[in-house]
């Protein structure tokens, strides 16, 4: 459920991708912009209703759908632009430099001992 | 093939790698210790982040080369040995918090939970949400409110 309400978050806002002449432009994860630490709610509290029926049923992604939407009308009620499409920021200029689409695959980096913490 | 000397989880290891071998792949394939993982290989998803000479690092990154004999890498499988206990008490908050869903960014996860701590420690303070929008480790299935109550929990107990 916690999941789900950031995977909701995520479609509504920021996360996809843009297929360019075959390829998609995203890279890696660190371009999909999923929810990221820096916003996740700090805090949620799943209540989760007893079941009204006799059939089993799975929870995995259930909060997906409502957390989008939810989502989606607290951005309507905020800025009083209603979304004609999702994510929000799908059209706008990339945040990212995309990757070469030609071989070789760039290496991998080689300063992370300049990047530690 | 040259010799590559340095200490992990507290014992000195050698292996005979090409200086451009990046760590991880020296930690994994080589050496067999498997809990720093696999995820970009270009130090964005934050997956293999383990500790070096006690500070966070991402072995994706850095040239096995440039280790010296002297240099500690401390993978997950070595956390537990540096609080003296079985388990470290951020793995032992993780337990507490359930927050693992598929698991494979946890190990990560504490690793950068961990140094995160000992970094504020060292600047004199306790750990606030700032700095945990700082961490950059992506979780996919989206634990990231569990995790960070799970760091607030594991560094009372640090």
């Amino acid at each position: 459920m916690q999941g789900g309400v950031n995977d909701g978050i995520a479609q509504a806002l920021t996360s996809s991708l843009h297929l360019k002449d075959g390829h998609f432009l995203e890279a890696s994860w660190d371009n999909y912009f999923y929810t990221r630490q820096w916003n996740t709610p700090p805090d949620v509290q799943v209540v989760v209703m007893p079941s009204t029926s006799k059939q089993p049923g799975g929870a995995g992604e259930a909060g997906v759908a409502a957390a989008m939407a939810a989502t989606a009308c607290a951005y309507a009620r905020a800025t009083q632009q209603v979304p004609e499409y999702f994510p929000i920021n799908h059209r706008e200029p990339l945040a990212f430099t995309p990757k070469p689409f030609v071989p070789p695959i760039p290496p991998s980096p080689t300063n992370g001992l300049q990047l530690t913490y | 093939m040259p010799q590559q000397t340095f200490i992990l989880n507290g014992s000195p290891v050698t292996v005979d790698v090409a200086d451009d071998v990046r760590v991880l792949w020296v930690l994994r394939d080589l050496l067999g210790v498997t809990g720093p993982k696999y995820g970009c290989g270009i130090n964005v998803c934050k997956a293999c982040t383990s500790h070096f000479n006690g500070r966070a690092f991402n072995p994706c990154s850095v040239r096995v080369g440039d280790l010296t004999p002297g240099d500690e890498v401390t993978t997950i499988e070595g956390l537990p040995d540096t609080a003296g206990a079985d388990l470290h008490p951020m793995q032992q908050a993780w337990l507490d918090r359930d927050v693992a869903q598929c698991g494979y960014c946890q190990p990560g996860q504490i690793m950068a939970a961990v140094a995160l701590v000992r970094k504020v420690r060292r600047e004199g303070r306790e750990i606030t949400d700032t700095d945990l929008d700082t961490i950059r480790n992506i979780c996919r299935c989206g634990t990231y409110t569990r995790i960070r109550e799970a760091i607030e929990q594991g560094a009372r107990a640090m």
